[in-house]
């Protein structure tokens, strides 16, 4: 294995005796990450296209009242 | 050009998985770990310009003493040819081991974005958009991102191949790690 080789390499250039971890990855992880991927970069497409400023507008004139994060709680904190 | 979610995301979440890795490794081997670093969008250097450029950057890369020695390059818009030229050059690196390269193909996006201004009407609260994107991918995870009937991402391919060192095109086609597409898969040697 092409990873393993590499590792006992890099053990050979510091001089110590090295057991590799074998690579291994969790594929389903990075295959749900690609999922979200595609969702978030269609609601990026679709925010272009409405057009960012003037979305954001509206987002945040219809979640006023539900707003929070950190610019809700200096409101809170002026009053 | 900002890269878009599904190239960052997934490199970002190869390189979850691969930092346990390089830790379990520097839990045996302390020494080995002093020089070998993980880096994201770090520049490299050619053995050979490409098209005049002598440097490149991954999107993933391990390094030892700054020598680019395994990279993860993330595909997603460009184009295949493009990415297959690009590697060839990466893997003639002489500390180069190899590319482990992930194809995310879209389908044919032409015409299929909406021509005219988005009027009023056409808002769609964030949460609602994603519940009617999260819905729609159950029974197709790869499938189109379609909203009102536009589809704001077409159905994706995805490929996992791996170039060793020294791979030219004249070799055929790179190893094939698996596909995502369809694939339980949990692990893969590399």
């Amino acid at each position: 294995m092409v990873w393993s080789r590499m590792v006992r390499h890099l053990g050979n250039l510091c001089d110590v005796a090295v057991q590799p971890i074998p690579f291994t990855i969790q594929w389903d992880f990075v295959r749900d990450r690609i999922i979200e991927g595609l969702v978030l970069t269609g609601y990026s497409r679709y925010v272009d296209w409405f057009g960012s400023l003037r979305y954001m507008k509206r987002f945040r004139e219809e979640n006023e009242q539900t707003s929070s994060g950190p610019s809700a709680f200096k409101k809170q904190r002026r009053t | 050009m900002v890269p878009s979610n599904v190239h960052e995301g997934t490199a970002a979440a190869i390189t979850e998985e691969l930092m346990p890795l390089m830790q379990a490794q520097r839990a045996q081997n302390h020494e080995l770990l002093k020089h070998w670093r993980l880096h994201h969008n770090k520049a490299a250097y050619y053995e050979k310009a490409l098209d005049g450029s002598t440097k490149f950057q991954p999107d993933v890369g391990f390094y030892y003493r700054d020598d680019g020695i395994f990279f993860v390059e993330v595909e997603f818009t460009q184009p295949w040819e493009d990415l297959v030229q690009k590697v060839e050059h990466m893997v003639q690196g002489q500390e180069c081991w190899g590319v482990l390269a992930v194809m995310i193909k879209e389908g044919d996006r032409r015409g299929s974005l909406p021509k005219r201004r988005a009027a009023t009407g056409d808002f769609v609260a964030k949460a609602d958009w994603f519940a009617q994107a999260e819905a729609r991918q159950v029974n197709d995870p790869y499938g189109p991102v379609s909203i009102n009937g536009t589809d704001w991402t077409k159905a994706v391919e995805v490929e996992l191949c791996f170039f060793p060192h020294g791979w030219i095109q004249a070799d055929g086609p790179p190893t094939k790690v698996c596909s995502l597409a369809n694939s339980t898969s949990t692990g893969s040697h590399i």
